[in-house]
């Protein structure tokens, strides 16, 4: 996925031509035939798709395509065999193959979107490959879940492993591991935002994204600088066989997408384009009451996604260019006193763009390769209420190289390189207290500079076959960064037992680095000499496919995170004493995820996801271990959807979350020069905020016409009401206190339009 | 750069319900210091300091109060270890007291960081005097406030700002309101002229006008605004006090900081018919 759909698909080709246990019958002879498909457009490999072969003789025999959406045939009569592959919502293909004695042939059926179909391929629930923790959601899903309002990123959420943030603000809590510490890649490259404002929607729209794969720990050396866990977005390309496209508006914004060939049959390619723009603008200071604050400009964000997709070549090379972006502001004057004892001008202003365009090549002898240049260019620009103000422009190139292919029978080898390049323009002025609780104005830290740093990776891994059941995926990363001169070198591990076709077993562990964040590295601001975070990630577990299309899996993991940054104390009687961080920080994740899902093409699909963890952290001036802000113990998610007649469709999330740890205020001191009550803290985070739980329910309603379609659907999250405790609210002394709840009744209503 | 948008969250928090209204700040209802003012905010090594407080009892009738005042160079955990008695000097136990600063305070430092000095912190304690020498505070209602006062040899050193006009209704010393109890008292406050100093940061990167910053508070009724700044440029400040019903005799506290330490206040009573 590092190199887009197409580099994946010929990665998983590639390593076809090598048996692995995955897709190999026990004591199997050497495979007669490999059928494997692969979407038409993205080459992206299909799983579940249905493989019949009829024989010379007329037999018939039939399959399912793997994980890799690849079915092997071990043994076949020689003679020529006829070959139809058929997968939901595409047109079947069909073929022959002459099999010869020495077998080895390989059949790849490409498949194409039926006219009349969706506009998205449906890709089965897994893609996890050996060892690793990789879980899929698929666009149909994501526009199914209730309570996720379409949105891509916040279904992640639903996953195991991933802990619930608070008022809907959609931070990713990857298995106890800070937001920061988990990377979203959209084709392979980080993306700079996830959400417009943090949380009200994400900056790619589901209909031009193919899938989503969660990987919550352990996960292979192709995913370097993050010790949490990664999200990987995959887009997909237009539609080849006419223009067509979407419309959709729901109580946030709405959105449109237009897609097709470029040329007769799309010999000049494939062209799609899709815009979005809030109108919360629009509504808010209609509605909102005025007395005390001011818009300059009332919350809007747009974005934008445009990719061309170049004809394959003869030789097989693909090649897209994908630019997006993405735009949020808000400006407002409040004019009485804040609860933080502010006033004044508050500006929120971000905005990015970026420009992707990899190169899927073959190499031939099963070797592909790719290469994956980007550039990019982001702005912030922040005013709260003159405590802080910043403002930074960042610019970027990153460039991706990898190749793969089988090196020797039983071994597929993986190589890579990629390496990010930023430049980061700041200017901030804000009041620093050093870490001492003392904000006077003449604390006030004006900076004005700019930091520079590359990144740089090398990894490689293979996948050994060590026995029909068992592969071993064996790699090492190393990463170097400048100008902090800092190198990390990761070796992981991961295997995968199948004990037959339908149970299987995995392990893993490694090492994670990622660097700090440019301020905390950068001399003016932050403290140049800060080491690498570190984690030790370690998991085992096991899954049982209980039918074609319903499946149990689950996993026990451990995460040991040490040299993490956090905020050193200042001298509290020292004027000059500003903010610095240090790698004091450590941290222990432990837990158990469960998911049993049944897969969308069925009537009655979802999913129940549970986790069950506890996540830790220490640091020199804290009492021992304590939870972590977002520890939560137990996180169960059931979603599930029923498919009705008439293009009905009834979905249901609930949701039963621990509650987030809190730290009680027993004590107060009063700051007579700030005239504030300082809290005298109990021990750090001993408490717990109430559990919580609630129920989302949505009904969506299509209606086919003649070339085009019209998808209605209602939604109410939290739908019996429950007043879920967020936050624990003081008094200005501190003396009494109360909850901030969260999100009551919220019906929400949208339509969606497909052409 | 995509993290820490603190801002964000409190917009989402808007959306969010909050749990039952918890009390005003701007009215004093029980045992509360209002204030800590040092005679100097800033003062030379050797001088000799005068700290008085602001504590208001509305609800006391009079009751027998016990006081203390401690001088405390805090360690690296902030004010919160002041409760450590290696690092507390007991001042007295009056409304006032006097602390000379150490002649020696800023041995060790460049003569940069002389000037640019270092805090030390005044706590003051108030508490009902229930005749008894239980040291458990928490027992009793008390409040317990603190304050910074920086030595430095500065050549222009912070000194307090001052309240010269306090206008309540429009006079400046009303014994009596006759108004209708619905009606809002207009409330006004200045400071002298030379209150705002110019002050610039350590490290000289930023400069810029002290704050006035009027604190309001009160026995009874409401207030349109708890807080109010002088504009730039100006030293007064407006506010407005809807008045409770009933005859009784009202307390009015206005606080002026000037956001480095320095402080002044002015207390007025009336009478409302």
């Amino acid at each position: 996925m590092f190199f887009g759909p197409a580099g994946i698909a010929l990665l998983l080709q590639a390593a076809a031509a090598t048996p692995t246990p995955a897709t190999t019958l026990a004591d199997a002879p050497p495979p007669r035939l490999t059928v494997c498909a692969v979407a038409g457009g993205s080459a992206a490999p299909v799983p579940g798709a249905t493989v019949v072969l009829v024989g010379p003789d007329g037999k018939a025999l039939a399959g399912k395509s793997g994980v890799d959406g690849c079915a092997i045939f071990p043994s076949l009569d020689v003679g020529a065999w006829k070959v139809t592959v058929l997968a939901a919502g595409t047109s079947p293909v069909d073929g022959s193959v002459q099999i010869t004695a020495a077998g080895g042939q390989t059949f790849t059926a490409k498949l194409e979107l039926a006219a009349s179909a969706s506009q998205e391929m449906v890709v089965e629930a897994s893609r996890e490959t050996e060892g690793e923790t990789r879980r899929s959601i698929t666009p149909e899903e994501i526009r199914s879940v209730a309570g996720s309002a379409n949105d891509a990123l916040k279904s992640v959420q639903n996953m195991p492993g991933v802990a619930r943030s608070s008022f809907g603000v959609n931070m990713l809590v990857v298995r106890g591991a800070a937001p920061g510490d988990t990377r979203v890649l959209l084709d392979g490259q980080e993306i700079p935002q996830l959400y417009h404002f943090e949380g009200i929607r994400s900056v790619f729209p589901t209909e031009a994204i193919s899938r989503i794969d969660f990987l919550p720990g352990g996960f292979g050396v192709r995913y370097g600088r993050a010790i949490g866990g990664v999200v990987d977005v995959e887009t997909r390309p237009a539609r080849g066989d006419r223009w067509g496209g979407f419309f959709d508006a729901d109580v946030y914004d709405a959105a449109g997408l237009a897609e097709g060939p470029v040329g007769a049959h799309a010999k000049n390619g494939r062209m799609l384009a899709a815009v979005r723009r809030s109108y919360i603008d629009a509504i808010l200071p209609a509605v909102a009451p005025q007395q005390d604050l001011t818009w300059t400009v009332a919350p809007r964000y747009y974005d934008y996604q445009l990719r061309y997709d170049l004809p394959t070549t003869e030789g097989g090379t693909q090649a897209h260019v994908m630019a997006y972006g993405s735009d949020d502001a808000l400006d407002f004057a409040l004019k009485k006193i804040d609860a933080s004892g502010l006033r004044g001008n508050y500006l929120f202003r971000t905005a990015f763009h970026r420009i992707q365009a990899p190169v899927v090549h073959p190499l031939g002898n099963g070797w592909i390769a790719t290469l994956d240049p980007s550039i990019g260019y982001q702005n912030i620009a922040l005013d709260g209420a003159g405590a802080v103000v910043l403002g930074g422009d960042r610019t970027s190139g990153g460039l991706r190289l990898e190749t793969g292919g089988p090196l020797v029978s039983g071994v597929n080898l993986l190589l890579g390189i990629d390496a990010l390049s930023t430049s980061d323009s700041y200017h901030v002025n804000y009041l620093d207290d050093g870490g001492t609780g003392a904000a006077t104005p003449d604390r006030r830290q004006v900076a004005r500079a700019s930091y520079t740093s590359v990144a740089g990776g090398a990894f490689a891994e293979a996948r050994i076959a060590a026995s029909d059941r068992l592969t071993i995926v064996p790699g090492m990363r190393v990463d170097y960064y400048a100008p902090s001169h800092h190198a990390s070198f990761d070796p992981r591990i991961a295997a995968r037992l199948s004990f037959d076709r339908d149970n299987w077993g995995k392990a893993y562990a490694g090492l994670y680095h990622q660097p700090p964040e440019f301020y905390q590295w950068d001399a003016k601001i932050g403290n140049p000499g800060l080491d690498l975070p570190v984690a030790l990630q370690a998991g085992v577990g096991g899954g049982r496919r209980l039918s074609a299309t319903t499946s149990i899996e689950g996993e026990a993991f451990y995460k040991w995170l040490d040299r993490l940054v956090v905020r050193a104390q200042g001298d509290p009687t020292d004027p000059t004493a500003r903010t610095t961080w240090t790698n004091a920080g450590i941290g222990r994740v432990y837990g158990l995820e469960l998911l049993a899902r049944r897969d969308f093409s069925e009537k009655l699909w979802g999913w129940v996801s549970y986790t069950l963890s506890k996540s830790e952290r220490a640091a020199p001036d804290a009492n021992g271990w304590s939870p972590y802000s977002l520890d939560q113990t137990h996180i169960l998610t059931v979603v599930a959807g029923r498919k009705l007649r008439r293009n009905w469709q009834l979905g249901a999330r609930f949701r039963y979350v621990t509650g987030n740890p809190t730290t009680v205020v027993n004590e107060a001191v009063y700051d007579s020069d700030s005239d504030h009550y300082m809290p005298v803290p109990g021990f750090r985070h001993e408490e717990r905020l109430p559990p919580f739980h609630q129920l989302d329910l949505r009904i969506d309603k299509r209606w086919d016409w003649s070339g085009w379609t019209l998808d209605a659907y209602f939604d109410v999250q939290n739908v019996y009401g429950h007043q879920n405790p967020e936050q624990l609210r003081y008094s200005f002394d501190y003396s009494k206190s109360a909850y901030v709840t969260g999100l009551p009744v919220l019906p929400s209503i949208g339509v969606r339009g497909e052409f | 750069m995509r993290r820490g948008l603190g801002l964000v969250f409190a917009c989402a928090g808007l959306l969010a319900g909050c749990g039952s209204a918890l009390p005003d700040p701007a009215v004093v209802t029980k045992l509360r210091v209002l204030g800590v003012r040092a005679s100097a905010p800033e003062a030379a090594p050797g001088a000799v300091i005068h700290f008085d407080a602001l504590w208001a009892d509305p609800n006391g009738h009079g009751r027998p109060l016990r006081k203390a005042w401690a001088i405390c160079d805090p360690g690296s955990g902030g004010v919160g270890t002041c409760g450590d008695p290696a690092r507390v000097a007991v001042l007295g136990t009056n409304d006032t007291a006097d602390w000379t600063a150490p002649a020696d305070y800023l041995d060790g430092l460049s003569a940069v960081d002389q000037q640019i000095g270092r805090d030390v912190y005044v706590v003051f304690g108030v508490e009902v005097d229930d005749g008894s020498d239980d040291p458990d505070l928490t027992r009793l209602e008390h409040d317990v406030a603190f304050k910074r006062v920086r030595i430095s040899t500065s050549l222009a050193p912070n000194r307090n700002p001052s309240i010269q006009a306090l206008l309540v209704n429009g006079k400046s010393s009303p014994s009596a309101i006759d108004e209708d109890a619905s009606t809002m008292a207009p409330l006004f406050a200045a400071a002298s002229g030379d209150s705002r100093q110019k002050w610039t940061s350590p490290d000289g990167n930023a400069s810029g006008v002290e704050d006035a910053r009027f604190s309001w508070l009160i026995t009874a009724g409401s207030l349109t605004d708890d807080i109010t700044y002088a504009e730039s440029g100006a030293d007064s400040v407006s506010n407005r006090w809807r008045l409770p019903s009933g005859t009784q005799t009202l307390t009015l506290w206005v606080v002026l900081r000037d956001g480095r330490g320095g402080i002044d206040w002015r207390v007025q009573q009336v009478t409302l018919h």
